[in-house]
């Protein structure tokens, strides 16, 4: 309860610190969500993207649990939990969210946790899951795969376990399944296992083999974008401005000619000309008495 | 019962509105546009924002650094710049010359992390101090500084315009500061 709070607090802080720009917050760069992994570091193969959304749709569907795995290269500065908790708020994410960031460059990682999933599985074994599975090993090694694959099936069981409920990996993370799980849960054939973990395993050798992440990065090019944005639009706002150069705008001049008109209107000779000029029914007639303009007219009388 | 005016009356009630239209619009029009001015250094993705990115990658590269160089006196002086960059400031012309002491402090650890071999066979590290290494020169070559220059340039023109500009500057608005 007291953990809950002081959780609630931080994420309260942070909230108010993106919003006002605190200084720290401010110059972080912080990537868009897209869905359930979004990859800024391109360390994952195709298999492990495909797994994890996968999986994550499976563990919502049976569990409500929203999973979020974020990789970025690198955390500008910020404290990798800071970092965690900020993108956590920054996204909106829920009572039953679990957000599993990754600094591919900076071979760091942090969990953050919303209050009712934090209560179910407790923040303790969900860090030492971080362990316990060799993720910690695997990701500083870069093998990225490795690690995620390994944390999902710990993190299954611990899931089953607290929930409760049995959320079938089948052929997912295959290569990281223990033997025996693996055959049982998935139903299929051990040679269509077996196939499927070379081919992971396959994947992870040739990413041990380069040993780099593929060193681009959306999120720092969609920065750029937004600056370059930013001065097109004052480039935008300078030329409308500069054709507006003359002064008063046509709908101005109108408005300024009615007010001068209609105070002139309200002068005493106006009156007067207004009473001698008839009835004032015509339309002419009646816009020239309004605006005093008869006035002129009957002094030439 | 409708007031009766003098036409005397009518023409100095007129006058008065166009003169208070006038120095109404020509002061807010002229806070308006220091206010566009402004956001180009404060606002979202303004130049304040460029300048903390780069003490970002400044930050960055002494991730990368620390793998090779640790306990290297230019690791720290970059991580001092960048942090001293990030720190709130007034005037431009300060921010300028902690972003020339950052561009420094990047350039000396860039240069000594070439000259490690730890550094030059880890592909990965090479690829992360050319990645860093474009997108600081990026921003410290963007179009935003020189957009905001011209900006200020023709605003504090503006101001010396005679009569209307005088107005605006009697009823506080200031000139900007280039960069």
């Amino acid at each position: 309860m007291k953990a809950s709070f002081w959780k609630t607090l931080t994420a309260m802080v942070l909230a108010v610190m993106l919003l006002t720009g605190g200084v720290a917050a401010a110059q972080a760069r912080f990537p868009e969500r897209a869905a359930a992994l979004t990859d800024d570091a391109n360390a994952l193969s195709q298999q492990m993207t495909a797994d994890i959304a996968a999986y994550a749709q499976k563990v919502e569907d049976v569990t409500g649990v929203k999973l979020n795995v974020v990789l970025v290269h690198f955390l500008d500065g910020e404290p990798v939990q800071t970092y965690a908790d900020a993108l956590f708020a920054r996204w909106n994410l829920g009572e039953d969210d679990l957000l599993l960031l990754g600094a591919a460059a900076e071979d760091t990682f942090a969990l953050a946790t919303g209050s009712a999933l934090g209560r179910k599985l407790t923040d303790g074994n969900l860090k030492s899951l971080l362990y316990s599975s060799a993720f910690e090993s695997a990701f500083q090694a870069q093998r990225y795969d490795a690690a995620f694959g390994g944390f999902f099936v710990a993190f299954n069981t611990l899931l089953e376990k607290q929930f409760d409920t049995t959320v079938a990996l089948g052929s997912l993370f295959a290569a990281y399944q223990p033997e025996t799980a693996q055959a049982g849960a998935s139903g299929q054939s051990i040679a269509d296992s077996i196939a499927q973990a070379g081919e992971q395993l396959a994947g992870a050798a040739q990413e041990v083999a380069s040993g780099v992440v593929q060193a681009t990065s959306s999120l720092w090019n969609s920065t750029m974008d937004s600056i370059k944005g930013n001065v097109d639009d004052y480039q935008a706002y300078r030329d409308q401005r500069d054709e507006n150069r003359g002064g008063l705008s046509p709908m101005g001049w109108i408005v300024l000619v009615i007010i001068v008109m209609v105070i002139f209107g309200q002068s005493e000779p106006a009156r007067r000309a207004r009473r001698r000029g008839g009835c004032g029914c015509g339309p002419l007639g009646w816009i020239f008495g309004l605006l005093g303009l008869s006035a002129l007219f009957h002094r030439n009388r | 019962m409708k007031p009766k005016l003098t036409i005397g009356l009518s023409i100095l009630i007129s006058l008065v509105l166009v003169a208070f239209g006038l120095v109404y619009g020509s002061v807010r029009g002229y806070a308006d546009e220091r206010a566009r001015v402004t956001d180009l250094v404060s606002g979202e993705n303004g130049m304040t924002a460029v300048l903390g990115y780069r003490a970002s990658d400044g930050l960055n590269l002494c991730v990368v650094a620390q793998r090779h160089l640790p306990g290297e006196e230019s690791v720290a002086a970059l991580r001092a710049a960048a942090n001293a960059l990030r720190e709130d400031e007034t005037s431009l012309a300060a921010l300028k010359a902690k972003d020339r002491a950052l561009s420094e402090a990047f350039t000396a650890v860039a240069e000594a992390l070439r000259k490690r071999d730890s550094f030059t066979q880890s592909q990965r590290d090479t690829q992360y101090l050319s990645m860093l290494t474009a997108d600081f020169a990026q921003y410290g070559e963007n179009a935003i500084y020189q957009t905001y220059n011209k900006a200020v340039a023709a605003f504090n023109q503006k101001l010396q315009t005679p009569v209307l500009g005088d107005v605006a500057r009697f009823f506080g608005v200031k000139p900007c500061e280039s960069y």
